[in-house]
């Protein structure tokens, strides 16, 4: 049997938290005693799986009662309340709507785990350490193409690298290769052509190319929270284990980014195959978005660092340079992406030189 | 030009590496101190397994291999850091990673019934499983966000633990009961 103290101390240990001389005495007794050994397998294996546990991957729900979490169909009603408040007619609701998902669980193999439930499991998955490529396709809505895009569409499919918070993004243009991303700091960057790059630091991204970021880029955990939290969940088809589900924004949320949101997940490996996204902008649409899993594969950290992209003598506008020296090559990366932030950053540039 | 062969060799080392990710993790945890490490360790042993991946023997269990390489990886860890010595004895990480690999075929039943567990935790206790887990916070920062002192919420932390090791091993006895 092993002392609680000592039990203790290797959690402790797992958690960054042990002093050098309790940890001196650790090393000395685990290695001493087999059982220690057991419990310390054990419990090291429990801290890694709460790390990845539905809980401390997804948006919790705190105090709020939010039935929308329970997967039930679209055109079910949804009620979000705190418990406090909750009349009883709608306590009667919530226990109807609990019966039905319970026999939705048990009764229905379909729904088995529940769109919410597959997202959830998936978002568990995007915390881990795999980097995934994804071919991005920009599309206006016919009508948007014809009248307000038209003449400005952004170039052809990209190849976009994402992994947790961090992404590449790589535009093969005829003329240019054109790459940006951002780091694990947050720091964002590009470069034209690996010859000349910017760099801003993560509280001094300009607004344009913040933009940019959620316009053309895929945050998937971000994405995953967000459909958790903000939208109603409903199968759509189920192809070889490959499910699709259609999220729709369940209440009008003011400046939301987002509209309907497609999204094919492998139940098997809990990947997202593909996302088709509407994109809004006060509320009008204004690109659909497709990201298709391309390829899977391991990078060094620094693939999301500027320099790997960079040839050699390349000059590189970073903290220190001025601001809008950086933000007149900013002007020249959005123009040769012709992207409609470029008016934007035409109208900012003066005000921060 | 990805072929169907990288392709389905891709597949299958991430089916692999997910399955064997916890127990990597609980690996290097139990190896190196610092979270930051942690982290660029785990990358650096996720880039060997992808770079390597071809000479892996499928008749073999995959976390073993992975443990191996992690194992190495923990081990150059410490001799580049030169003053600070090795936590674990090359030893001692040998019979860690057996552990562990003993452990492997009850990982997914253990997650499983970790999430039901967890569902019955009071608020208080979920909260501060949040704040360690979901925001990566020290013990004196959560110690600081529920305005308690840190040993007192290293003490509620151990104790929650307990808790739920308990309820995972009565819930897979049930199971293997039914």
């Amino acid at each position: 049997m092993i002392s609680d103290t000592l039990r203790m101390q290797m959690d402790q240990w797992l958690d960054g938290d042990l002093s050098q001389e309790e940890e001196a005495l650790l090393k000395e007794q685990l290695e001493a005693l087999p059982e220690a050994l057991a419990f310390f397998s054990d419990r090291a294996l429990l801290h890694a799986m709460l790390a990845k546990s539905s809980l401390c991957t997804a948006p919790e729900r705190g105090d709020l009662l939010d039935i929308s979490i329970t997967d039930q169909p679209a055109d079910r009603p949804l009620v979000r309340a705190r418990r406090a408040i909750l009349p009883p007619w709608l306590w009667a609701s919530f226990a109807t709507a609990v019966c039905l998902s319970l026999i939705s669980i048990f009764f229905l193999p379909n729904v088995f785990a529940g769109p919410a439930g597959l997202v959830r499991k998936t978002l568990a998955e995007y915390r881990s350490t795999i980097d995934r490529c994804y071919i991005v396709k920009v599309e206006g809505e016919g009508r948007i193409r014809r009248n307000r895009l038209k003449g400005r569409m952004f170039p052809t499919d990209s190849k976009l690298w994402v992994r947790g918070n961090s992404f590449v993004q790589i535009f093969d243009l005829s003329d240019d290769m054109l790459v940006w991303g951002r780091d694990q700091q947050g720091t964002v960057w590009f470069t034209i052509a690996g010859k000349s790059a910017a760099v801003f630091e993560a509280d001094r991204v300009p607004d344009a190319l913040q933009e940019l970021c959620d316009l053309r880029t895929l945050d998937m955990t971000t994405l995953l929270e967000s459909l958790l939290q903000d939208y109603q969940l409903e199968y759509a088809e189920n192809k070889n284990g490959i499910h699709t589900i259609i999220a729709k924004p369940i209440a009008r949320i003011s400046n939301a980014k987002y509209g309907t949101v497609e999204i094919e997940i492998d139940a098997r490996l809990h990947l997202v195959r593909r996302v088709t996204l509407e994109r809004l902008n006060e509320d009008r649409l204004v690109a659909v978005i497709s990201f298709s899993l391309d390829k899977i594969q391991q990078h060094e950290t620094a693939f999301y660092d500027v320099r790997t992209h960079l040839v050699e003598d390349a000059n590189v506008l970073e903290q220190g340079s001025r601001f809008g020296d950086r933000l007149e090559l900013l002007k020249a990366f959005l123009l040769k992406m012709r992207s409609p932030q470029t008016a934007e950053i035409n109208g900012t540039s003066e005000d921060v030189k | 030009m990805t072929t169907h062969r990288e392709s389905e060799l891709r597949e299958r080392m991430t089916r692999h590496w997910l399955a064997a990710e916890h127990a990597i993790r609980a690996y290097i945890a139990g190896g190196v101190r610092s979270f930051s490490d942690r982290e660029d360790l785990l990358q650096q042993v996720a880039l060997t397994v992808a770079r390597r991946f071809e000479e892996f023997d499928e008749q073999r269990p995959f976390l073993a291999w992975a443990l191996w390489i992690a194992k190495s990886r923990v081990i150059d860890f410490y001799r580049s850091q030169g003053r600070r010595p090795q936590f674990l004895s090359d030893d001692f990480l040998e019979k860690y990673a057996e552990a562990l690999v003993e452990r492997r075929e009850a990982i997914p039943a253990r997650r499983e019934a970790l999430e039901d567990c967890l569902e019955q935790l009071p608020d208080r206790s979920r909260k501060l499983i949040r704040l360690r887990y979901y925001d990566g916070l020290k013990m004196d920062q959560i110690a600081e966000a529920v305005r308690s002192s840190p040993a007192s919420v290293r003490v509620t932390m151990h104790r929650i633990r307990d808790v739920l090791s308990d309820c995972v091993r009565r819930r897979m006895a049930s199971e293997a009961a039914e």
